[in-house]
């Protein structure tokens, strides 16, 4: 059985997930390939827009659209050394 | 007191070893900014601050030596104990902040951090007297040492007795040392530098692990 996701792993996955869709994605795609709950998702859409790990752009038309930041594509980058980090200081 | 304050050496030796700790802890503040402002994980958190603290702790070490060796202390009439006070307080904080760190989960609120500081200032303070200070020290020490090994035994996911456990508990027993050298060790001939030296070499290889696990992969 796969262990429960902690933070990190969350915010990784879903930054993932847009970098996926060529920078550029609906909430509810995300929402649907984050495997998440609604209330969960909501609760990390608003720590990723307030920490400008994301970016919220309207088309001509009023749609929304999610993209990663550069700071986004900065914690993508460093995920694997934050892990390490946090596995030897023993921070978990 | 010994005579510390005329030994050119010993100063030499307890001026290089605060040096490098001074820079081992700001060194370590800085390389860990970036991944705390990315993942703002609470861990990383205390770590950072406990090594911020330990600097500050050296960097008024260094200055109560400095005004002993050259006598500005007296110049300026000022009270060493409050230097020594001071030194001892921003060390505990720096070494608690480090254990915290070890026990980011069980912390849930962080008020609890933010209250213990301004609590140890007053006491400390308020007592003022050298001697009790280090008797608290001792009675802290004891019930730290009693409750980090009681969260350790009931954490099942980490292993009793790691390599970063050992350092934290070696680093904690020094402030204790130091904090007590005074009343009992500066009578014994090379206890201080030995202190130093040791202190130094802990701070030296906590900034080898650093950077062997950490600044390749950062960079």
């Amino acid at each position: 059985m796969k262990t429960k996701r902690d933070k990190l792993e969350v915010i990784y996955d879903i930054l993932r997930i847009i970098k996926k869709n060529h920078n550029s994605i609906k909430p509810t795609p995300l929402l649907r390939f984050s495997n998440l709950s609604f209330n969960s998702f909501n609760q990390y859409y608003e720590e990723l827009i307030k920490k400008k790990l994301i970016l919220e752009i309207e088309d001509k038309k009023g749609k929304k659209f999610i993209s990663i930041s550069e700071k986004g594509f900065r914690y993508l980058e460093k995920y694997n050394s934050i892990k390490e980090f946090i596995k030897d200081f023993e921070l978990d | 007191m010994r005579g510390f304050e005329l030994n050119p050496l010993i100063i030499s030796l307890e001026l290089i070893s605060l040096l490098i700790i001074i820079l081992v802890c700001f060194l370590i503040f800085i390389k860990t900014r970036e991944i705390y402002n990315l993942s703002g994980h609470r861990g990383i958190g205390f770590f950072r601050t406990g090594f911020f603290f330990f600097g500050i702790g050296a960097i008024i070490n260094l200055m109560h030596i400095i005004f002993i060796f050259f006598k500005i202390h007296r110049e300026l009439g000022f009270n060493m104990k409050i230097i020594f006070i001071f030194a001892s307080i921003f060390t505990l904080i720096g070494l608690l902040y480090l254990l915290f760190s070890l026990f980011s989960k069980k912390i849930k609120n962080d008020y609890f951090s933010y209250i213990f500081i301004p609590i140890i200032f007053l006491i400390f303070l308020f007592i003022k007297d050298r001697y009790l200070i280090s008797l608290i020290h001792i009675i802290l020490t004891i019930i730290i040492i009693g409750i980090i090994f009681y969260l350790r035994y009931k954490n099942n996911n980490k292993k009793f007795i790691s390599k970063i456990f050992l350092i934290y508990i070696l680093l904690f027993i020094f402030w204790f040392l130091n904090s007590i050298r005074f009343w009992i060790f500066d009578s014994i001939i090379f206890s201080r530098e030995v202190l130093s030296l040791i202190n130094c070499f802990i701070f030296i290889y906590i900034y080898y692990l650093f950077k062997k696990k950490i600044f390749k992969k950062l960079k």
